[in-house]
């Protein structure tokens, strides 16, 4: 009984902390925004398109003359009541909920697929190298991740662009379609043709990370006296791989690939940038740029929400997986 | 005379006294192991060429950065090895000077974060209690958010080259403001390092010592605990580098470098820029080359850091 | 259970991006075409700020009056014709609307819908500013008198000329007033096809806000269904995506312009490929060097012909814009596409370049290179350092790189110029607060009456001219229209030398034509890409098509003669107009001492007349300051290595 409520405080104690991070980044972020000089309307004064009072009534209308506390003060109301996502956005004129939707979808699909394209590929790998240690086939895998990790993402993509979409012609330059396919497959195959390029680009963000780590969390693991013992026992090194050294593991794993969706979200401009996707980094970066903070906040708000509700499950999990933690806290 | 078989953290008495000459002597043995390492001497040679690229661009190329030919995008030829770029600069040329930006530009982020990372640290971990709950909520939340995203935000912030511009009067982004910015937002992860083993080196009965003879807190952090950390920051700087070097390269790809310092992300920013010229005049090393040497570069730092590495942790040597 | 993992990820991993973006719609028939357009923010007809908004704007919405394809000429449209009346101090402005308008939803278009628009416009100009204000400038009161007859009384004396008071209409999309009244928001952006209702030739099916917009035709669209059945606008980022698309004919056409060298790789790639044609028309756009009258050195005019003799701006605009890419630039602000109006003197004519007549005005005024560093320094021998603003490189029109070859003409007559290659946003917050001292930009006047940007007040007056005969002759000309205030306007601003014209660009776009092949630019804004799909029934009639040659519009223009050209630069008596440059030879030597590389060139220039040698020295110490430290820390590296080397060794 005791346990469990030790857990439940220790979830609480998790929880509240993660609202103050939640908001201490949304105001960073918006006192940035604010401190940063320019409107998303200078260019239209400045070429003679707005008129000084139209200007101004456009800076008034979406807040950026308010008093920066006031503002701070709207934008943590809004965190809660969700009214971040009712506003408008000054730029495009738009709820940022509509502005939002269909590009977070776009994301999703991408970051995801990428992601468990790239642990997998990466878990795998790092398993194998693990085993074989020692043998040309590791030296061979580890040298290509060594290579493919130091490759930068945006080059990859442009690479990929110009040898094989600009010279050779084999896949689309954008990576969205419009076509309405007539069944489904069709559908998932145009979806691949045209988000592979982007995909493979980005899952390299995950998958040499995990190779790595994982290989060197296995070597360290096995070279633990308790292996030793269990080889000595006569267990095979599957069984220890398997039911020993992976459970041991698994924990910090977790967590980090938690943490790692969030650093997708930052590759996702780059690779979006590259690949002309309408995804959410580009939005982001575009709305970063035209000071449009209102969709900024929104944006950074749901990237945020992902990584750190990820973040407190995984922990969540690994203090149940690992007692000790709990201890500590 | 050194500890061969130590793990991350030496024998106080080695490192007080005897000056330069000693802490030098005492990177022998790592330089030793790292050479004798098979990554190890691979990344050595790799970083020792690109840094001579980035201290005498001169000896690769006959042409200076700022100057301009009267042909654009002109294909590659024997007098421009990569051609010319859209303003009829040498593209070759560019890649070279860009290896200095670049460098540059990856070690002053480091330094900077290195020298932040390792206050806070250092900080938090010696005092503990309220600031270093403040100081790792400050970290924790940094490290939650996308660093590139946050990048940005920062970025555009500085934009008009708000910090440097300050104390130079350069009213423009430069170098300087790139590897500030990545150091603002890079630092939590070496700071939370250093705490844990600043919490660990604490409790150990010299520093108990120099409490008792009425050393002052500043004094045991900054002269007695932090010189233990240095072998954890120096392994940091392989780490770091490479990181920084594609970050800030990433950065000038989305159009957020300096113009006027041209580093190989912005090489490849104005190649992209310019892609279809590119194909049809078939300048495919514009494109090939900068982000070449940057990975070949990264891979260099990889190696040494490997090798380090394995020498730091015992357990994994061969 | 592990054995399932790797399946069950694979059916996640499939059914994410099945459910990635859920989309259907309907199968359009016919001819279908794919525009392409570099983005929109707002698609509100009242309210939209960009040229990319009216792009989809235009197909959906419609205006009182169009301007025909010349780009000049005003035809009727919803309305079927219109009629000034003159009583005493008041203008009024009568229009009679076609009877067979429809909006999309099917109900008829009347005057209480134009009504409704107008006065929502006036009610709050600073919220509708799509519009051009001249449309109720001045506006006493609108009326019906019946169902399609509207009537506008104007105060006369504040009312523009008739001519562009009809062209202000152009600007102005009717809105229906039975779907308005209903909207909870009329500022915002639409993006439900029930609330874009127009009475264009065009009825939207589906908006997705940054990737694209369907829209199929209207068939009930009042002068006939167009020739395109269903329409495609689509976003792509990226001028280079787009060549690339509309070569494996992923799109047909759009709004992204080619010059120069890209015009030139643009031709080699579809020179084999008969279904894409390239569409060429020099735009009404300027780029200009601005000097800013409010710094010490540029209050005086002298000091401003000097630099406009230092520029050779035809040896810069032929480099980087080939030799047909596009016009030079007027001093006087007003391009050749605006004919008659232009009083068309590129600046070679007025300022030749010529560096000499440059340096010597310079020595006369007292920048004298004192302590002998090769740069100029100020009278009172303070350094003389010029920033010149410019936008950062990817911009389209390469106006970095020609920042770059402004710097260097000047640094031959020695002046040192800083060129700050600057983001959009900070380019245009300096650009506003005028926090520089010269500045590329480009203007995209899309009347003559734009010449009012240099009156005094005005909101477009940007760089802070003022000068009361300036504003009297254009006031003049807005409430008149005669050309002739036009010419003494820009005349003014020739002899003020601040606005030095750089090129009128002559941009090119590329269009596929195995789909459709009617292609028409726009009237609205003929800049390459502003397509009209309607085909060539429905907007030519039965005239044929209108060509832009360079030639052609520059004879329209008023050319100064030669007497007329001494009066408005009085240097151009004595010396010779041009520099001929016949042959140029240049070498450099290099030599290195230490870290520092000193670069020399050595231009030989014979012209007609003599052989003037220049050498131009360039500096490099390592790079900068910056190089240094860079040098200092990898040094330190290797000697690093060096010592571990030696540590090696003693083993």
């Amino acid at each position: 009984m005791s346990s469990s409520r030790g857990m439940l405080g220790y979830v609480l104690a998790k929880l509240l902390h993660r609202l103050a991070t939640l908001i201490f980044i949304m105001a960073l972020i918006y006192v940035l925004m604010r401190l940063a000089p320019g409107t998303p309307f200078d260019q239209y004064l400045a070429m003679g398109k707005l008129t000084k009072e139209q200007y101004e009534y456009l800076l008034m209308k979406w807040g950026y003359k308010d008093n920066i506390l006031v503002g701070l003060g709207k934008v943590i109301y809004g965190m809660f009541t969700l009214s971040l996502f009712k506003m408008n956005s000054p730029v495009w004129n738009q709820p940022i909920l509509e502005l939002v939707t269909t590009r977070l979808i776009n994301t999703l699909g991408l970051i995801i697929s990428a992601y468990l394209l790239g642990s997998m590929l990466g878990m795998l790998l790092g398993l194998y190298t693990a085993r074989k240690h020692g043998t040309s086939s590791e030296a061979a895998i580890l040298w290509g991740a060594l290579v493919y990790r130091s490759l930068p993402v945006f080059w990859l993509g442009m690479i990929f662009l110009y040898f094989l979409s600009y010279i050779g012609g084999f896949f689309p330059f954008t990576a969205t379609s419009e076509i309405r396919p007539s069944n489904i497959f069709h559908y998932v195959v145009d979806w691949f043709w045209h988000s592979i390029l982007p995909l493979i680009c980005l899952s390299k963000l995950a998958a040499v990370g995990y190779l790595f780590t994982i290989r060197n969390m296995i070597m360290d693991e096995m070279s633990n006296d308790y292996v030793t013992t269990l080889r000595a026992v006569g267990y095979s090194e599957h069984v220890i791989l398997e039911r020993y050294v992976m459970r041991h593991i698994m924990p910090p794993v977790i967590t980090m690939m938690a943490i790692d969706i969030g650093f997708l979200f930052g590759g996702a401009v780059v690779t979006e940038t590259v690949f002309n996707y309408p995804g959410m980094g580009r939005l982001i970066y575009d709305a970063i740029w035209s000071k449009d903070y209102p969709v900024v906040l929104a944006a950074f708000y749901i990237v945020a929400l992902a990584v750190i509700i990820s973040v407190t499950i995984a922990e969540i999990m690994y203090a149940y997986l690992d007692p000790r933690i709990r201890a500590t806290r | 005379m050194v500890n061969r078989t130590g793990g991350t953290v030496a024998e106080p008495a080695k490192v007080r006294g005897r000056g330069l000459t000693h802490a030098l002597s005492r990177l022998e043995d790592p330089l030793y192991y790292v050479l004798h390492h098979r990554m190890g001497v691979v990344g050595v040679a790799i970083l020792t060429f690109i840094a001579i690229m980035a201290i005498f661009p001169q000896l690769f190329t006959p042409y200076a950065p700022t100057q301009i030919f009267e042909q654009n995008f002109a294909p590659p030829s024997s007098q421009h090895l990569c051609g010319t770029d859209y303003e009829g600069k040498d593209v070759w040329t560019q890649i070279i000077y860009g290896a200095r930006a670049s460098l540059l530009v990856g070690f002053i982020a480091t330094i900077l974060t290195i020298a932040i990372g390792g206050f806070i640290g250092v900080l938090s971990g010696y005092y503990g209690g309220v600031i270093d709950n403040l100081l790792m909520f400050f970290s924790d939340s940094l490290m939650l958010l996308p660093s590139l995203l946050l990048l940005i935000v920062f970025a555009t912030m500085f934009r008009n080259g708000f910090i440097v511009a300050k104390l130079t009067g350069v009213g423009r982004w430069t170098l300087w403001d790139t590897a500030i910015v990545i150091a603002l937002i890079a630092w939590p992860s070496t700071a939370r390092m250093v705490r844990a083993q600043v919490m660990q080196l604490k409790n150990r009965p010299y520093v108990e010592a120099m409490r008792i003879i009425g050393a002052g807190p500043w004094r045991i952090m900054f002269k007695h605990i932090l010189p233990q950390t240095t072998p954890l920051l120096l392994s940091r700087i392989t780490v770091l580098t490479p990181g920084f070097m594609v970050t800030a390269a990433s950065l000038s790809f989305l159009g957020l470098g300096d113009p006027n310092t041209p580093d190989w992300g912005y090489v490849m920013y104005t190649a992209y820029k310019n892609m279809f010229t590119v194909v049809t005049e078939n300048n495919w090393l514009w494109i090939v080359l900068p982000g070449l040497l940057l990975a070949i570069t990264v891979m260099g730092f990889i190696c040494v850091g490997e090798a380090i590495d394995d020498y730091l942790n015992p357990k994994r040597r061969r | 259970m592990r054995r399932y993992l790797p399946p069950i990820l694979a059916l996640v991993l499939v059914a994410l991006t099945v459910a990635a973006p859920l989309a259907m719609s309907v199968h359009a028939q016919g001819v279908e075409v794919v525009l392409a357009t570099p983005a929109w923010k707002t698609l509100n007809p009242l309210t939209y700020r960009t040229v990319y908004d009216d792009i989809v704007l235009g197909k959906i919405y419609d205006t009182l009056v169009k301007k025909w394809v010349d780009g000049v000429t005003i035809k009727p449209e919803i309305a079927a014709s219109w009629e000034f009346k003159h009583e005493g101090n008041n203008k009024i402005l009568i229009f009679h609307l076609r009877k067979d308008v429809v909006w999309h939803d099917g109900q008829p278009l009347t005057a209480d819908d134009v009504v409704y628009t107008i006065n929502l416009v006036r009610s709050k100009p600073q919220v509708y500013i799509a519009p051009s204000k001249y449309v109720y400038e001045g506006l006493l009161n609108v009326t019906e008198p019946d169902k399609y007859t509207v009537e506008l009384v104007y105060d006369a004396s504040k009312a523009a000329a008739d001519r562009f008071l009809l062209e202000a209409f152009t600007t102005l999309y009717i809105v229906p007033k039975h779907v308005w009244e209903k909207l909870p928001d009329t500022t915002a952006s639409l993006s439900k096809p029930e609330d874009m209702v127009g009475c264009g030739p065009f009825k939207v099916v589906e908006v997705k806000p940054g990737q694209y917009v369907k829209l199929v035709a209207f068939d009930k669209y009042f002068r006939g269904k167009p020739e395109v059945d269903s329409l495609l606008i689509k976003v792509v980022s990226d001028r280079n995506t787009f060549a690339m698309m509309v070569n494996t004919g992923e799109v047909d056409a759009g709004y992204f312009y080619f010059f120069g060298k890209l015009l030139e790789s643009l031709q080699k790639t579809v020179a084999n490929n008969p279904n894409i044609k390239i569409y060429r028309c020099p735009s009404t756009s300027i780029h200009m060097l601005v000097l800013n009258i409010h710094k010490p050195y540029f209050q005086n005019v002298e000091f401003r012909k000097a630099i406009a003799y230092a520029i050779n701006v035809t040896a810069i605009v032929t480099k980087y814009y080939g030799k047909d890419g596009a016009i030079l630039g007027t001093m006087g602000f007003l391009g050749p596409r605006f004919g008659n109006y232009s009083y068309y003197v590129p600046k070679e004519k007025v300022y030749p370049y010529n560096p000499d007549l440059a340096k010597k005005i310079l020595d006369k005024l007292g920048y004298k290179d004192v302590n002998g560093d090769g740069w100029r320094e100020t009278p009172d021998g303070k350094p003389l350092v010029l920033d010149l603003i410019t936008r950062a490189p990817g911009d389209s029109f390469f106006r970095d790189a020609i920042a770059d070859e402004i710097a260097n003409y000047l640094a031959k007559v020695g002046i040192k110029v800083q060129v700050e290659k600057l983001a959009s946003s900070v380019y245009w917050s300096r650009w506003g607060k005028m926090s520089y001292d010269m500045a590329i930009v480009g203007y995209v006047p899309h009347s003559p009456l734009a010449l009012s940007w240099f009156t005094t007040g005005d909101p477009g007056n940007v760089v802070k001219y003022s000068n009361p005969v300036y504003d009297a002759l254009v006031s003049k000309f807005v409430t008149t229209g005669d050309p002739k205030y036009a010419w003494e306007a820009e005349k003014i601003l020739i002899k003020e030398c601040f606005l030095i014209g750089l090129y009128h660009p002559i941009v090119a776009t590329p269009y596929r034509v195995d789909k459709f092949k009617d292609w028409i630019a726009s009237p609205v804004g003929l800049t390459a890409g502003y397509w009209s799909v309607l085909g060539s029934k429905l907007v030519l009639g039965k005239a044929g098509p209108v060509e832009f040659s360079a030639q052609a519009l520059i004879k329209n223009c008023r050319l100064p003669t030669k007497e007329e050209l001494v009066k408005l630069n009085p240097d151009l008596a004595g010396t010779t107009p041009t520099v001929t440059t016949v042959t140029k030879t240049s070498a450099t030597t290099i030599v290195k001492s230490g870290t520092t590389t000193v670069y020399k060139t050595t231009t030989v220039t014979t012209t007609k007349k003599e052989v003037e040698t220049t050498t131009v020295t360039t500096t490099v110490a390592g790079g900068t300051n910056t190089g240094l430290i860079a040098g200092a820390i990898i040094v330190g590296i290797i000697i690093g290595l060096i010592i571990g080397f030696a540590a090696f060794r003693r083993r």
